[in-house]
């Protein structure tokens, strides 16, 4: 049970199809290469980005939750 | 009597049937293949021939191989066609499983397999991992281990493998004699091997073993029967096209056998059905541009359709249905993980895309019972669909796929299978042969689950030497693995739905299947080598019964 509402918010969470297809066609189009070339930011500070990245995502998470609770999920 | 048509019959160019046709012709037969033979290279061969990184940056075309189309789900929603199909089923590649819904059709909850039509089968998208079984598991199997060892050679020579007899797990799957020099690491194995010979000792006591893989791509020029195929140029396209030909795919092989006057390749049927006769075996078709029924001869039919559809074909020609025969498919996990060597750090850009690195895992007291461990890097699939699956707003999103794309490992985990009376399959009749429907049921017993869980749980140790972080465990489901067998079993005795341990079918000794129907086991390593080798060995016991002597 616990692991089915935990997979359920997780899936809110997650971008909507929408989103993925508008991201994708950004992603081929070579204009727009850098913006999805790897980061190389070393060790220490590439794990300090992903802590914070993290952390933002679950201050945004409650209101995404709320925003995202009709969207339509893949 | 009627004249034969050719003195053999091959249902399927996949694997099998390009391997069993190909050893027919050398040993002089006249040979046909009847194929459904789809094929449509259109997109493949409108990649640039250069790296991933240039075509990225400059050809404006990209979409097209890289996307494919985009369309509308039931909901209303916009949905990108290569999102929905696992690594191998790129847009070029799309054309392997198309009209398999209409024309091997399947029904089931539990079970979703991956079925081609292909020209090639699903060899058209093979990983090209080439490992030879050892003795525990061509046992298990039903096998030869003897037999084997000289057709896996036989193989090499036509598909070109690459690989080292010098690596950990070189003595458990690497049973060829000549093998081309194994192919450069990219920079995120690279790193991962160091660390594991670092921690030789300590993972060799975990029962873990790990090393460059036998792979069916070339590191160098590979010449057959005047056809040339070159080294691979390290794209990292190979998820996209054989441009270069470097990867195996079983087409190549049947484009050399056209050239062979004793060959013809026949595409556009869909086999249905045998019948015995006094020439042999009667085979039927449907003709699938103008839905008229054909029928062939000859003195004997090889089926090498893959292990569901072969079944398909037996179940039907013995009006079997409704009864239950086995299902073998490798249970399958994948652990996307973070190489904690390689973060923040940046990548060569040249490398290939396919497995890297391969580990095995002791799990019991037999060397069959071992699971096995597929390593991949990830680039070339594009950063969206790993954004797709993050709880992150994707600006979020696809900052952290970009920190973390150099050090992203894909572990693929294979384990090994046994039959059970919960996984079967079934036909159901339809309103005419081509209608019928292969009902699957797959379910996992307690002690199997457990054993996955014990596995996955002895492989978070071996993760944790190896600096691996994981971030996730996903069950893509049964049947994802996309290895199937066991549905006609070897059984020494006469038996219904059985085959004989020299491959012809119980119920007709002038059919033999070719593919991997008959094995009562299947290891967790790839079986498409040994796929392969097993159908070289059934070709030449079948040439055994029409007088051929067979070296």
């Amino acid at each position: 049970m616990l692991a089915r509402i935990r997979f359920a918010i997780i899936q809110r969470l997650r971008p909507t199809p929408r989103e993925i297809v508008v991201l994708a066609r950004r992603e081929v189009d070579p204009r727009c290469v850098a913006e999805f070339e790897p980061l190389h930011l070393g060790p220490v500070r590439s794990i300090l980005a992903l802590v914070g990245i993290g952390i933002a995502g679950a201050i945004a998470a409650p209101f995404r939750l709320l925003t995202n609770l009709t969207s339509p999920r893949t | 009597m009627r004249p034969v048509d050719a003195d053999i019959i091959v249902v399927g160019s996949g694997p099998a049937g390009a391997q069993a046709a190909r050893k027919f012709v050398d040993l002089g037969l006249s040979v046909w293949t009847i194929d459904v033979g789809k094929l449509d290279l259109s997109i493949a061969n409108a990649i640039p021939a250069a790296r991933f990184s240039e075509l990225r940056q400059r050809d404006a075309g990209q979409a097209r191989y890289f996307l494919g189309d985009v369309r509308e789900t039931a909901a209303g929603e916009p949905e990108i066609s290569a999102i929905r199909a696992g690594a191998q089923l790129t847009p070029p590649r799309a054309y392997v499983t198309e009209d398999v819904d209409r024309w091997a059709p399947m029904s089931s909850d539990t079970f979703n397999p991956m079925l081609s039509l292909a020209l090639g089968g699903l060899g058209a998208a093979w990983g090209a991992g080439a490992f030879t079984f050892n003795r525990a598991e061509c046992e298990r199997t039903g096998l030869s281990y003897g037999q084997l060892r000289g057709r896996y050679d036989e193989v090499a020579a036509d598909i070109g493998i690459s690989g080292s007899h010098e690596e950990d797990v070189s003595a458990d799957m690497v049973g060829i004699e000549t093998i081309q020099e194994p192919l450069p690491l990219d920079d995120n194995a690279g790193s991962l091997l160091r660390t594991y010979q670092r921690r030789r000792q300590h993972l060799i006591a975990l029962g873990f073993r790990a090393g460059r893989p036998p792979i069916a791509m070339l590191s160098n020029v590979l010449e057959n029967a005047g056809r040339i195929r070159e080294a691979n140029p390290l794209y990292d396209m190979d998820f996209y096209s054989d441009a270069s030909r470097s990867v195996y795919r079983p087409r190549f092989t049947i484009d050399v056998l056209r050239e062979a006057r004793s060959y013809r390749y026949v595409d556009g049927l869909l086999a249905l059905e045998f019948t015995a006769c006094d020439e042999g075996v009667e085979l039927l078709c449907l003709e699938l541009k103008t839905e008229v029924y054909v029928r062939f001869l000859c003195k004997r039919l090889i089926l090498a359709a893959g292990a569901l559809n072969t079944a398909r074909i037996v179940l039907r020609s013995t009006r079997a249905y409704g009864r239950r025969i086995p299902l073998l498919s490798n249970a399958y996990r994948y652990v996307p993980t973070i190489n904690l060597d390689m973060l923040g750090r940046a990548a060569r850009d040249e490398r290939h895309s396919m497995v890297q690195l391969v580990g095995t895992l002791a799990q019991g007291s037999s060397d069959a019972d071992q699971l096995f461990v597929s390593f991949y890097s990830y680039r070339s699939l594009l950063l969206y669909k790993l954004v797709k699956e993050m709880p992150l707003p994707t600006g979020l999103g696809i900052l952290a796929a970009r920190i973390m794309l150099s050090s992203l490992t894909i572990l693929g985990v294979h384990f090994p299978e046994e039959p059970t009376e919960r996984k079967y399959l079934m036909l159901t009749r339809g309103a005419a042969p081509q209608n019928d429907l292969l009902n699957a049921e797959y379910a996992l017993s307690s002690s199997e689950k457990d054993t996955i869980s014990r596995g996955l749980q002895a492989l978070a140790k071996v993760m944790r030497h190896l600096r691996l972080l994981r971030l996730t465990t996903v069950d893509p489901g049964n049947g994802a693995s996309i290895h199937y067998a066991g549905t006609l079993p070897f059984r020494s005795k006469s038996a219904d739905l059985a085959t004989a341990p020299d491959g012809h079918l119980h119920a007709n000794r002038y059919v033999y299947i070719a593919d991997s129907a008959p094995w009562t086991f299947l290891p967790a390593k790839g079986p498409t080598l040994t796929i392969m080798a097993h159908a070289r060995n059934i070709a030449a016991t079948a040439s055994r019964t029409l007088g051929i002597e067979v070296p």
